[in-house]
């Protein structure tokens, strides 16, 4: 997502629905022979990322459910119930439907508060750190 | 062609801020870098923040212009603001004092603000040293972050952050929103969602590249993760009525606070719990399941730098990094949202 935030899970869903937008509307930006050349080069590179991550996770999905798990079953039964999971992408499917919940969930809430015309939150905020700061800094009005 | 001569029209109406709070070690590499742009800028002031060291004798040694504000400004973003008032050109840069840039980053950023109605622009972050394995899992936050997620929140018109360490703003604008707010730990972040709500946009160039001194120790990047979760988290409860009406960016934040709280708890509670539970360390391997999908956009970037031994190196820092984060963003929520316990004071760690 940003540094500091931990940013797996459905927000990498989220940005490959984006690319998939991206796509379409580039798609159709060249139908139509508009220019989007460094826009058509971002998602190119978007798109390689995809497609190799994609590559890459059934990849580790058939290492882990064909080679590590059954290896490791010998020892350890329970591991089946892993095996039968197939992670990651049952992970990635319930992710879908999580996000999915979620988009719906924020469009509501947005579609809600444009209808009751809740007034623009007020500038002033409990938090303040400006306590800190020295009256020249205070001073600018501009 | 005519993206050099505009990033020359830029900056030569661009004055530089840089704050700097005892930063006698690295202020000189940082003013040198930016005398040294192939588009170096009208005028760079370094605002000596009432340091105890020498950082403002090193700064005036370089010969730029150094103020001092009667006592400290207690924020980044007061330091900032002390100088601002100062700034007569166009366009104005922000900068830390422990960053640098690659020589043509200000001929790279500078274009992206041709447009009015673009507010800021800012570039691609890497750290300058990866030696530690904190600087290791910040590298690859940043290669994966930046050659990922940032191009597509480019795209979209909506970047989540206009990264503080490097970034240009128009002046006038600036000016009109109060400068840098100094209400939350992260006054980046509420600066670009503010100039969202002003219905201006802003940018996302990745040739541009800056390279910022990370927390080589778990002491400096307690402090920095400390400011910066506890900033996500106060800027939240300030916009969230104002975010909820920008389109790709209440989706983009709405990912990202979910991420923040179940991804935090399943690091820090199912996944332990469950390995405990069924007593089978395969369960552990939740921490590193995406492993796969976060090294493909680490690898691209890593290659066009010519550092793949290093991306190779530091890559398991990332998750290391990654479960320290969360620990952070869960305590950040439970302070701020539950208890009302908000984070005060702005504590320097890079």
């Amino acid at each position: 997502m940003t540094a500091g935030i931990p940013g797996t899970g459905i927000s990498v869903i989220f940005y490959v629905v984006s690319i998939l937008i991206m796509f379409l509307r580039e798609g159709l930006s060249w139908s139509q022979k508009r220019q989007g050349s460094d826009k058509g080069r971002i998602l190119w590179l978007e798109l390689i990322i995809v497609l190799c991550s994609v590559f890459s996770l059934w990849l580790t999905d058939s290492l882990m459910n064909y080679l590590l798990i059954p290896l490791a079953d010998m020892t350890n039964k329970s591991l089946s119930m892993i095996g039968s999971f197939h992670l990651p992408l049952h992970p990635l499917l319930i992710g879908l439907c999580l996000w999915l919940m979620l988009t719906v969930s924020i469009e509501v809430t947005a579609f809600l508060m444009r209808r009751q015309r809740i007034a623009a939150p007020t500038r002033d905020y409990p938090l303040d750190i400006s306590s800190n700061v020295s009256p020249a800094t205070k001073g600018l009005v501009v | 062609m005519n993206a050099l001569i505009q990033a020359h029209k830029i900056a030569r109406e661009l004055t530089v801020i840089v704050p700097a709070y005892n930063e006698a070690e690295s202020i000189a590499d940082t003013i040198k870098s930016i005398q040294s742009q192939t588009t170096p800028p009208k005028e760079i002031i370094v605002v000596d923040d009432f340091s105890s060291d020498d950082t403002g004798d090193i700064a005036r040694s370089c010969g730029v212009r150094v103020v001092r504000p009667p006592q400290n400004t207690g924020s980044k973003a007061g330091a900032q603001n002390f100088a601002l008032v100062m700034v007569t050109t166009r366009y104005t840069m922000a900068i830390d004092a422990d960053t640098t840039l690659a020589p043509d980053a200000i001929e790279k950023l500078a274009p992206a603000l041709k447009d009015a109605h673009i507010a800021c622009a800012c570039g691609f972050v890497v750290p300058r040293k990866v030696e530690t394995v904190w600087e290791r899992g910040r590298y690859i936050e940043y290669l994966f972050a930046f050659t990922f997620y940032k191009p597509i929140q480019d795209y979209f018109g909506k970047i989540l952050i206009s990264s503080g360490c490097f970034s240009i703003y128009r002046t006038d604008i600036l000016k009109q929103v109060g400068g840098w707010p100094t209400r939350t730990m992260a006054e980046d972040m509420d600066l670009t969602w503010t100039f969202y709500n002003k219905h201006y946009g802003t940018r996302f160039v990745p040739d541009a590249v800056c390279y910022p001194i990370e927390p080589s120790s778990f002491h400096i990047m307690r402090k920095q993760l400390n400011r910066w979760s506890h900033g996500f988290v106060q800027n939240l409860m300030l916009h969230w009525q104002e975010v909820l009406q920008i389109p790709y960016l209440r989706m983009a934040i709405g990912v990202a606070l979910w991420d923040t709280v179940s991804v935090a708890i399943a690091y820090l509670l199912l996944i332990p719990l469950l390995t405990i539970l069924f007593q089978n360390p395969f369960f552990l391997l939740a921490y590193v399941i995406d492993a796969p999908a976060v090294f493909v956009p680490v690898f691209l970037r890593a290659q066009q730098r010519q550092e793949i031994n290093q991306a190779l190196v530091s890559f398991p820092a990332f998750f290391l990094l990654r479960v320290v984060n969360s620990i952070f963003i869960l305590e950040a929520i439970w302070s701020e949202l539950v208890r009302g316990k908000r984070l005060l004071i702005y504590e320097k760690g890079h």
